[in-house]
């Protein structure tokens, strides 16, 4: 299974949603944002290397850390010199070798977006309860549909309990889950572990692991009933 | 026998119902929902997919293709969630699938329209876009192949050349890169700030204007006369050299041989260390044009040989003589380079 984390407006928290789901799903996260990318690296080969043709896609997955990652290139030249319809072959890739993956998508509505959504089964949405980012949801979850990455679910992170989530749901057309602001977030963050990991009784990381199940229930085929 | 499968599930509240139709013939059918509930059906731009009216979906299903539909409900699940409450022999001209599809599912209809029509395809995404202009933005948009720079090629499916197309090549501009090897590509050459920038100019412009070359060839020779002047001017070259970008790919290869000499490899060889070698994004991006007018010619020729399409022909004309300009250039630069690199191994300078 692919999922597509997407948001649109950048800094809603999709790097960090797309992280932790990794973990809940135990799955690879790719880090699809080849300019500005988020998500820890480390030695070896990244993104950029697997989309320049030097690296196979598995053989840049990191198993050793926290979460299994499929980094990304800090270098700008590094972002450059790719060829970014490679990323779909490379996301498929993975997903043969280890099952599930979650793509880290960038902000914007740029073709890397259409890329991760485009080799996605599912995507699942990011955003705040701020006109400026739900603006940006919206036109995200369009450009979803167009690509049909079915949209799973919605993270609302630093949501209120009092958020408008009927609202929300309705217009973007999928189950609406509020993670809060929680300092746990940024400690685990900090940290280089899942909140999962840091922080397992806090709020945010029941929040997260309800939005994993989500996913989960969502991506897999119930049992199918016959009749005629 | 038609047969009607289907999954239902149940989150917060609501109902979730996938129905799977089958048939061992062409049939016409209509599904009704039967749980005790409102239906909400999926929805494009604010209006129901297309096939729904009110509790009913209707559709054409064939042995090959099933028919699928999707709905919510928040009535509890039950079995069975629906039932087909009509089935007649569909007529042999409407295509499988939902009813209606030629007016919502953007797909369908432009497959069609771009077999007939390949300019209707944006006025299309205009009728989808309904209320919500927000959401149509990118939509209409992506499904058309974007600024109607490409109206010849069907897009079938989307494939990852075509969504790097229509919504932007995702490449890092080249002014944003801080390599040493800038300085070290111009060395050799004049090498200045303003070389960069044209190029840059020119690399953004041939990314985004790649469907007016074949159009525009014709314009070449008035670029040409305009390059040439400004060889002997060169603070003006920065004005003229993207207007000759905007105007057409081939001037825009043809000015980067005649007005900047030395700026010409730049513009064509990636900036990068041997490492890095690979195809720029606005020089992909034009192949990838030319690959797909190349392919709607090929497959225009097979389904309809006694008839082909002027204006791709056109096309395809001006595509082979910007090809065969730039494989000019491309094998003088390559000659350069190949000099340039066994000077390199000798004095060990690059």
């Amino acid at each position: 299974m692919i999922l597509a984390v997407v948001g649109g407006k950048g800094g809603v928290g999709k790097s960090t949603v797309a992280y932790n789901l990794a973990a809940e799903l135990d799955g690879v996260v790719v880090d699809a944002d080849l300019a500005m990318a988020d998500l820890p690296t480390g030695r070896g080969p990244d993104l950029h290397d697997v989309l320049a043709g030097r690296a196979a896609p598995v053989e840049a997955v990191r198993e050793d850390g926290p979460v299994t990652v499929l980094p990304c290139g800090r270098s700008l030249a590094g972002a450059r010199a790719c060829d970014p319809t490679a990323l779909v072959d490379a996301v498929e890739g993975v997903a043969g070798a280890y099952g599930s993956v979650v793509v880290d998508c960038p902000a914007g509505m740029c073709g890397d977006v259409g890329l991760g959504l485009l080799v996605a089964d599912a995507c699942l949405l990011v955003t705040e309860p701020t006109p400026a980012a739900l603006g940006d949801a919206v036109r995200a979850r369009a450009l979803a549909r167009e690509l049909d990455a079915g949209l799973v679910a919605v993270a609302l992170n630093r949501g209120t309990d009092d958020a408008p989530t009927g609202t929300i749901a309705d217009r973007l057309g999928a189950p609406v889950t509020v993670v809060p602001e929680d300092p746990d977030v940024a400690r685990a963050q900090a940290a280089g572990q899942p909140v999962a990991a840091a922080a397992p009784d806090s709020r945010a990381a029941t929040a997260l692991a309800a939005l994993a199940e989500t996913v989960e229930r969502t991506t897999t085929p119930a049992a199918r009933r016959f009749s005629s | 026998m038609v047969t009607l499968d289907w999954e239902t599930e149940r989150t917060d509240g609501v109902t979730l119902v996938r129905l799977y139709v089958t048939s061992e013939y062409r049939r016409h059918v209509r599904v009704e929902n039967r749980l005790d509930g409102p239906v909400w059906p999926p929805r494009r731009e604010g209006q129901p997919a297309a096939g729904w009216d009110g509790d009913t979906y209707e559709g054409v299903v064939t042995p090959d293709d099933r028919l699928v539909a999707g709905y919510a409900t928040p009535a509890p699940p039950a079995d069975p969630p629906a039932a087909v409450v009509g089935e007649e022999p569909a007529d042999p001209d409407t295509p499988s699938g939902p009813a209606g599809a030629d007016d919502f599912d953007p797909v369908g209809a432009e497959g069609r329209l771009a077999a007939t029509d390949g300019g209707g395809g944006a006025s299309t995404a205009d009728a989808t876009s309904g209320p919500n202009p927000t959401s149509n933005g990118t939509g209409g948009q992506f499904r058309t192949g974007g600024d109607g720079d490409d109206p010849e090629t069907p897009d079938d499916d989307p494939t990852p050349g075509a969504v790097v197309r229509s919504l932007g090549d995702p490449v890092v501009p080249r002014e944003a890169v801080p390599v040493p090897d800038t300085d070290d590509a111009g060395a050799d050459d004049i090498g200045t700030d303003e070389n960069g920038t044209d190029d840059t100019s020119a690399d953004e412009n041939g990314a985004d204007d790649t469907g007016v070359d074949d159009t525009d060839a014709t314009e070449t020779d008035a670029t040409d006369a305009s390059t040439r002047e400004t060889t002997a001017q060169p603070d003006t070259a920065e004005s003229d050299m993207s207007q000759a970008a905007e105007q057409s790919d081939d001037g825009d290869a043809e000015s980067a041989a005649r007005s900047t000499p030395g700026g010409g490899p730049d513009g064509v060889a990636p900036p990068g260390t041997d490492a890095e070698l690979v195809v720029p994004g606005a020089v992909r991006a034009w192949l990838c044009d030319v690959d797909r007018r190349l392919r709607a010619v090929e497959r225009r020729r097979e389904t309809e040989p006694a008839d082909p399409d002027p204006t791709l022909q056109v096309a395809v004309a001006g595509d082979r003589r910007a090809l065969e300009l730039v494989a000019d250039r491309v094998e003088t630069l390559a000659g350069r380079a190949a000099a340039v690199e066994r000077r390199a191994g000798s004095d060990g300078r690059r």
